[in-house]
């Protein structure tokens, strides 16, 4: 049977290398991260953000604030809104068809009353219902957009669509932010000369088990449940070491669509958020980066290391199942659309590594590791495992990835320093022992489903419920069938990958 | 897993010392300062020793750098005098030297707070430093020293000014009184765009009429960013005959700054632009068309006619952009 061993051998060291180069990468990214982390400390230290509050020549921003069915807590979300500290500001809240009375509270608490208003249908949306601007001059940042329901990509278009100014700021309306955080977030747009900025993005945190109140962050806690937990320690690896290294090289395919800020003449120019794939918030920034290399613009997109966003995490396999499921289905398809760039040199650093690192790394890894523990299975039961090596292996590959981890935990507490008690960084660090046996495997076959899913053509957001910040639990959205239908996102955290 | 942990414990000593000796330390520099300028200042016998570690002497100088910005007069001057009696002024001097930009840019800071004009030529060198944030902190201190004098370094500045280090130089500015930039003109014409972008700035926030037709060639600037700011001063010291010529340098113009000149044209425009904004509201872009109806409505003599009767004509888009025209002109 030479040829079973030919292939078997081949399998192996297919699989193998792929995973030396996986480690490559992250050892790429866990020391490109430190000196971008260190290099942005000390550029920022004698930064005062305040200037850019005050100052009437700081940007102007439209903050664009989907809501679908936010009935339950959209008031308070849109208070906390509108008490960010920015002169040149305004805020629209695109209600996307809810079919709750979020938009009759909205109008009742902010004094809302229905203006003409020209909508300019530059990037193709459904129908807007009507616009609402407050009587009240206290609110009169906020604008109102009611419109029929068509997915919260259409939702943001709209806004985009609506703003007066000239950067837009999208957010998941129940995120929490930090006082700061938008005069962070737009500094890289001024801080460059020669390239443009079309984009940034900062770290977003998980506030679950956290202190807040009125759509503030009072203190920081360690989520009590395991899958948050799990989470915060992915969310710190994830932002804190892989954005900031890509983000250092100029290779960062996505920011979050929790919250993020683009140039809104590029956006335009590009089309907006494209609705006909779940993972809007990565097609977006990979339609604009692609759009500037082919007009040979000099370009960044920025990724600031600062907490800057706390968003809540799913706390049940079924939620973080579905998340997880919806993002492998977004990379597979904005992939998919852009796999022009694939190895593609006129794509510079972005066609020859950004985007083969996503396709085989992000997108193949569910499914190479799936395909691995089938084959291992089968060579374990044909009598083909050399165990001794495969023990060795084993060992290693779950000593690298806890080092990993770890390293993530140490480059939190060096910098941020977030979760400041003994014993939280501890229970993290314990934590991260459970990954390769409970979370990680739990991912892979999210992922592997997202795959069926896709290859079923199903393109659904899928039902996401909240506990609430303050662990009431709050179903802020249900799965309907009138979502599931218009791709509507009923709620969406952060996508991390 | 040990370095995490020795992480917090080095974070927790430096917390722990910083919370003992900060007590003492600001019931002593709360002493001093409100003295008489005149008093001897005495040092503690147990902070000689605890000042010869460089952390104490650094937690000092941030304490003092701190209340320096809260406080003037002769409080103020007494600050001064603690940070040179203590010679820190001799530590801020040495980081210039420093190989680490930031803590260059940390003794710039310092220098600066603490009013260290003595150190004007060493640290005005640098606001042309290749090390972009060692030039922010040296313009930013030689600004705070001398007001619009100090901006003389806008002459020799040869790397790029950020747009927000110019918005950081505007806001100290804006807290000065003015006096007279006699090289305005010449910075209008400096071959650092950045330099020209910042003098458009200066002259609109001023309202510097006197350089005018230095502002007007900047329209025809070959940088975008440029024409884009020259516009905007022009709106503010430009008269009817700008707008003219605003009308001119649109046709030249990409999208950004077609919308941008007609986003400033209601501070300048009158009826002799009518025929100009009735055929931008005939072409192009929506966004072009809002804004022409906007500087039609508001500048021109029967504007509102001319979008009530073209929303007759074609309702779509133009009944819409009546209306909202409209509606905003009602709140």
């Amino acid at each position: 049977m030479n040829w079973l061993k030919l292939l078997s051998d081949l399998i192996t060291y297919a699989i193998f290398t792929y995973s030396v180069v996986q480690l490559l990468f992250y050892i790429f990214i866990g020391l490109f991260s430190i000196s971008a982390i260190k290099r942005y400390s000390n550029r920022n230290s004698f930064t005062d953000y305040k200037l850019l509050a005050v100052s009437p020549y700081a940007p102007s921003i439209s903050i664009i604030a989907p809501a679908y069915n936010e009935g339950a807590n959209i008031i308070e979300n849109v208070r906390s809104l509108l008490s960010i500290y920015y002169n040149n500001l305004e805020l629209l809240v695109i209600n996307d068809g809810s079919k709750d009375n979020s938009l009759q509270q909205l109008i009742n608490a902010y004094d809302l009353i229905k203006i003409d208003y020209f909508v300019s249908y530059q990037i193709q949306t459904k129908q807007v219902r009507g616009v609402y601007k407050s009587r009240n001059p206290v609110y009169k940042k906020l604008v109102v957009i009611d419109k029929v329901n068509g997915g919260k990509a259409d939702a943001l278009n709209v806004g985009i669509n609506s703003a007066s100014n000239d950067y837009i700021v999208c957010i998941d309306v129940d995120c929490v932010l930090e006082q700061d955080a938008l005069l962070k977030l737009m500094k890289p747009f001024l801080d460059t000369t020669g390239e443009k900025v079309i984009a940034t993005g900062g770290v977003v945190r998980i506030a679950n088990s956290c202190d807040i109140q009125y759509g503030r962050l009072l203190k920081v806690n360690l989520p009590k449940q395991y899958l948050p937990r799990m989470q915060a320690l992915e969310y710190i690896r994830a932002f804190l070491l892989g954005r900031m290294a890509w983000s250092r090289l100029n290779g960062l395919l996505l920011i979050s669509g929790a919250f993020g800020a683009f140039d809104k003449e590029i956006a335009i120019k590009v089309g907006g958020y494209n609705h006909k794939t779940v993972g809007e918030d990565m097609e977006l920034v990979v339609r604009m980066r692609r759009y500037m290399e082919e007009l040979h613009l000099p370009y960044k997109v920025a990724f600031i290391p600062d907490p800057l966003c706390w968003t809540e995490a799913p706390a049940s396999y079924k939620i973080l199942g579905k998340q997880r499921n919806r993002w492998t289905r977004g990379t597979i398809e904005t992939l998919g659309i852009h796999k022009k760039m694939f190895f593609n040199p006129r794509f510079g650093l972005l066609g020859l590594l950004s985007y083969p690192y996503w396709f085989f790394f992000e997108m193949c890894a569910p499914g190479v590791e799936f395909f691995g523990m089938v084959v291992f299975v089968i060579m374990a039961l044909c009598k083909m495992i050399y165990w001794q090596t495969f023990f060795a292996f084993l060992v290693f590959i779950i000593a690298f990835g806890y080092l990993y981890s770890a390293f993530a935990v140490y480059m939190e507490v060096k910098t941020y320093n977030q979760y400041r008690r003994k014993t939280d960084v501890m229970k993290l660090l314990l934590t991260a022992l459970t990954e390769p046996f409970i979370f990680h495997p739990f991912l892979v076959w999210s992922g592997v489903k997202g795959y069926i899913d896709k290859i079923q053509g199903r393109s659904t957001w899928g039902e996401m419920t909240r506990q609430g910040f303050n662990g009431n639990h709050l179903p802020v959205a249900a799965a309907s069938e009138a979502a599931q239908t218009s791709n509507t996102k009923i709620k969406q955290p952060a996508s991390i990958q | 897993m040990i370095a995490t942990f020795y992480t917090l414990f080095v974070k927790k000593l430096k917390f722990n010392f910083k919370r003992n000796i900060s007590h003492s330390l600001e019931e002593w520099i709360t002493e001093v300062i409100i003295s008489e300028p005149t008093a001897d200042v005495t040092v503690p016998e147990n902070f000689l020793f605890i000042f010869e570690k460089s952390e104490a002497r650094q937690l000092l100088t941030d304490e003092l750098v701190r209340n320096k910005s809260s406080f003037l007069g002769s409080v103020s001057d007494n600050i001064i005098k603690l940070y040179y009696h203590l010679g820190l002024n001799i530590d801020s001097i040495i980081k210039l030297q420093n190989k680490h930009s930031h803590i260059q840019c940390q003794g710039i800071h310092e220098l600066c707070v603490m009013e260290q004009k003595d150190q004007l030529q060493k640290v005005y060198r640098l606001t042309n430093s290749k090390n972009k944030d060692v030039r922010i902190e040296a313009q930013t201190a030689v600004l705070q020293w001398y007001g619009f004098k100090g901006l003389r370094f806008l002459d020799v500045v040869s790397y790029p000014i950020t747009e927000f280090q110019q918005l950081k130089l505007l806001e100290l500015l804006r807290q000065l009184p003015f006096s007279s930039m006699p090289m305005l003109g010449k910075w209008l014409q400096s071959k650092n765009e950045t330099v020209v972008n910042f003098a458009l700035k200066l002259a609109q926030h001023y309202t510097q009429v006197v350089v005018k037709s230095q502002v007007e060639q900047c329209l025809y600037h070959s940088n975008e960013d440029v024409r884009v700011q020259a516009v905007k001063t022009l709106a503010v010291i430009g008269d009817a005959a700008t707008a003219t010529l605003l009308t001119h340098a649109y046709q030249k113009e990409k999208f950004t700054n077609r919308l941008n000149i007609l986003k400033q044209l209601p501070k300048i425009a009158s009826d002799d632009q009518r025929d100009f904004l009735v055929v931008q509201l005939n072409e192009g872009h929506e966004y072009l068309k809002l804004a022409s109806a906007k500087v039609l409505a508001k500048c021109t003599s029967k504007g509102m006619d001319i979008l009530e009767a073209k929303s007759y004509v074609d309702p779509i888009p133009y009944n819409d952009i009546y209306l909202h025209i409209k509606s905003e002109a009602v709140r």
